[in-house]
């Protein structure tokens, strides 16, 4: 491309000539967008749930702060553009082609609710007392270790104070004050290691099992700030402490198997053929090590645990996304009656959308 | 069971515990569940499954899932698209669980991306032969040494986004491998303006010889318009080079691995050949010239505002000719502030081309 071509295909690719010559040349075009291309910059660190950004954002719902600040993670995010266009393709074929789930499968859904809602202390409480049941002679032995465990938690929490009121904040989650200082928050607003605890302790759990933090060493999703402020819905008894372990083990085996995925996660660059490519590898922590990162982290072995730092950070990263794109579950939405009503949606109760067009893909 | 609520309010009560609420939710978003089930997962039984392993995700602890929900937008729109990530999630666990099936899930789910990005990328007829065979290629590179590309997804921004712009790269470099910086042969060079438009008309875009087709293409691209006569000269003139340039493209073949193009190769491949020592030197000119443009450019994108980068980077994005209508819907923005983003863009890029030093200083020297 020589230099005068360079300033016609910025004509071309504005359209200044739009005429000139029947496209602008693809490879041309290729060429200037590997010029141009950039490591993409990670996430904007904070704690908005970026599906709810992203969703409002496609429906117009942000104000001018907002959407300011998403506009400029997208103007630095290459990825998260591409996220976006996809994102609208897919709703564009979502709102095009509606249909109605077998009944089936919803009526399955629904019979369901109740074990994720709360059904499994029930279940575990159930078979506890099956198995008493057949044991009329443990049911004294139990009772007394029952009322010698309820003792133990009596005096420890007293000696405690209030900093056991929330042993089991999940790892770097955040708190507002809001949250913190609500007590029905307290309950609900626990993340990893007592969704870990819930699993052998369901008595204990917290109310609502936390969405991205529930497990192993994975961290859990922070807090939204700007939820925390809004009011928390009152724990009822439909969300007790086997929500909160049928959740943590709904998502679990989702994390439990992509973690084993980044196990191997490492290898060379991460994109681009190794030849014709324009691109050098990207000044990004979490890129994976080249070939030649690996062959030194081999002979050096300090090399190889700054790698393992960095796989380390990126593997909660990985967790932090895969499963922390939503909001903690501490973080609770304005209720009903602050809750703005949505726009009307042709979607909306299986009503029968008006036309709508129909040129996009699936996806 | 459904009440006269929105679903708002409706969520609302669900996360609040009201009796009977989840399942008058669960009972309402079920058919947007499903629609999204059937778009990115496939029919039947796949959509089964995928929504039955979607919906406890959804609704477990009351729909905790779903309590970031702040009232913005839709709760429509928040529910397909976290149903969307966590299909998303689904893919990537079947990718590593099921080789086959996870292929599967996967092409059923970026399928109409990726071919969108591979038609914007070698858009219009002229490539209609390249696009089957650069989306093959697409998917065998990211296929290749069990996922290695997909394999460095780290968990940073979405899984989606990643695996789109790392097809968009794997795209771009198949695109500057198989139809190379074109650039003219040096007999073709030392003919006049007329002629080397013709030629580019001819031998990259693969119009067919005939004047009166080439005039309507020709028509704003040369002041004065060119005459018939002048054109059907210009084709003799260039004939022959033509069938020369032709030749060398249908001799790269019709596919080219992405993990076996070097770049060397494919540039011996351009020009037709032509590898004289004043040819050398010319491309060692426009490779010098165009480091210089490509520095300026960047210096120019990283002048721009926010707005004004999203427009430049989704024009380039698109590759090859995306509307402004459909630029401005991709930027939620009205047409008529796209055009004036664009004109915007396009004056600053030009300024900075012709403005600035490196290029100046290129230019003293040739």
């Amino acid at each position: 491309m020589r230099m005068d071509g360079l300033e016609h295909l910025i004509d071309r690719l504005f359209g200044e000539r739009p005429e000139a010559l029947p496209s602008a040349d693809a490879t041309e075009v290729a060429d200037l967008a590997a010029f141009l291309d950039q490591p993409g910059r990670p996430p904007a660190a904070n704690d908005a749930d970026p599906a709810e950004v992203l969703a409002a954002w496609l429906d117009g719902g942000l104000d001018g702060a907002e959407r300011t600040a998403f506009e400029v993670d997208l103007a630095h995010a290459p990825d998260e553009r591409a996220d976006l266009q996809a994102a609208r393709s897919f709703l564009d074929a979502v709102t095009a082609h509606p249909e109605a789930a077998p009944a089936d499968l919803v009526d399955a859904a629904v019979a369901t609710l109740p074990r994720l809602r709360g059904g499994a202390r029930e279940g575990v409480f159930a078979a506890f007392a099956r198995w008493l049941r057949g044991r009329p002679w443990t049911l004294g032995a139990v009772g007394g270790g029952v009322a010698v465990a309820f003792s133990v938690v009596l005096v420890v929490s007293a000696n405690l104070g209030s900093a056991t009121t929330q042993p089991f904040l999940p790892y770097k989650q955040p708190r507002s004050d809001a949250v913190a200082s609500s007590p029905d928050s307290r309950d609900r607003d626990t993340g990893g290691a007592a969704a870990d605890k819930t699993a052998h302790e369901p008595a204990v759990a917290p109310a609502v099992a936390p969405v991205g933090g529930s497990g192993g060493n994975l961290p859990a999703i922070p807090a939204t700030p700007a939820a925390a402020p809004q009011a928390a819905p009152p724990v009822t008894s439909a969300s007790p402490a086997a929500a909160a372990a049928a959740a943590a083990r709904a998502l679990e085996e989702y994390r439990a198997q992509q973690s084993d995925m980044l196990g191997a996660t490492q290898g060379d660059e991460p994109s681009m053929s190794a030849g014709a490519s324009a691109y050098s590898a990207e000044e990004d922590p979490c890129a994976p090590p080249s070939d030649s990162e690996t062959k030194a982290a081999s002979a050096d072995k300090s090399d190889s645990a700054a790698h393992t730092h960095r796989d380390a950070n990126c593997d909660k990263g990985y967790a932090d996304r895969s499963f922390g794109s939503g909001p903690d579950v501490g973080t609770a939405p304005a209720d009903a009656a602050a809750m703005p009503a949505a726009p009307a949606s042709p979607m909306d109760d299986g009503a029968t959308p008006p036309p709508q067009p129909t040129d996009t893909g699936p996806h | 069971m459904t009440s006269g609520r929105d679903l708002a309010a409706c969520l609302a009560a669900a996360l609040n515990g009201e009796a009977g609420a989840d399942t008058e939710f669960l009972r309402r978003i079920s058919g947007i569940v499903w629609t999204s089930c059937t778009l990115l997962a496939g029919e039947g039984p796949e959509a089964r499954a995928a929504f039955e392993e979607v919906l406890p995700l959804l609704s477990a602890g009351g729909f905790a899932r779903l309590r970031g929900y702040k009232g913005r937008g839709r709760v429509e729109t928040y529910v397909a698209v976290i149903t969307r990530d966590l299909l998303a999630n689904r893919v990537l666990h079947l990718l590593f669980e099921d080789r086959r099936r996870g292929w599967n899930a996967f092409e059923r789910f970026f399928g109409e991306d990726l071919r969108r990005q591979v038609r914007r990328r070698l858009n219009g007829a002229a490539h209609e032969d390249l696009r089957a065979d650069a989306y093959q290629e697409l998917c065998a590179a990211l296929i290749e040494d069990d996922y290695r590309r997909l394999r460095h997804y780290t968990g940073q921004g979405s899984f989606t986004g990643f695996v789109l712009r790392t097809a968009d790269r794997l795209l771009i470099d198949f695109v500057r491998s198989v139809a190379p910086r074109r650039r003219l042969p040096a007999a073709v060079a030392k003919l006049g303006s007329l002629e080397q438009d013709v030629f580019k008309l001819l031998a990259w875009r693969r119009m067919p010889d005939d004047a009166q087709a080439l005039s309507a293409a020709l028509a704003s691209a040369a002041d004065p318009k060119p005459s018939a006569n002048a054109i059907v000269d210009a084709i003799a003139a260039v004939r022959l080079h033509v069938e020369g340039a032709r030749d060398s493209v249908a001799a790269r073949g019709a596919s080219v691995s992405l993990s076996a193009i070097e770049p060397d190769a494919a540039d011996a491949l351009i020009g037709g050949g032509d590898s004289s020592p004043e040819a050398a030197l010319v491309e060692r000119d426009e490779d010098d010239a165009l480091a210089a443009a490509a520095a300026a450019l960047r210096r120019a994108r990283d002048a721009l505002s926010d707005g004004e980068r999203i427009y430049l980077e989704v024009v380039l994005d698109g590759g090859d000719g995306l509307p402004a209508r459909d630029i401005a819907r991709l930027m939620n923005r009205p047409v008529e502030e796209v055009y004036k983003l664009k004109q915007r863009v396009h004056k600053r890029l030009r300024d900075a081309i012709s403005d600035d030093p490196a290029v100046k200083n290129w230019r003293a020297s040739v």
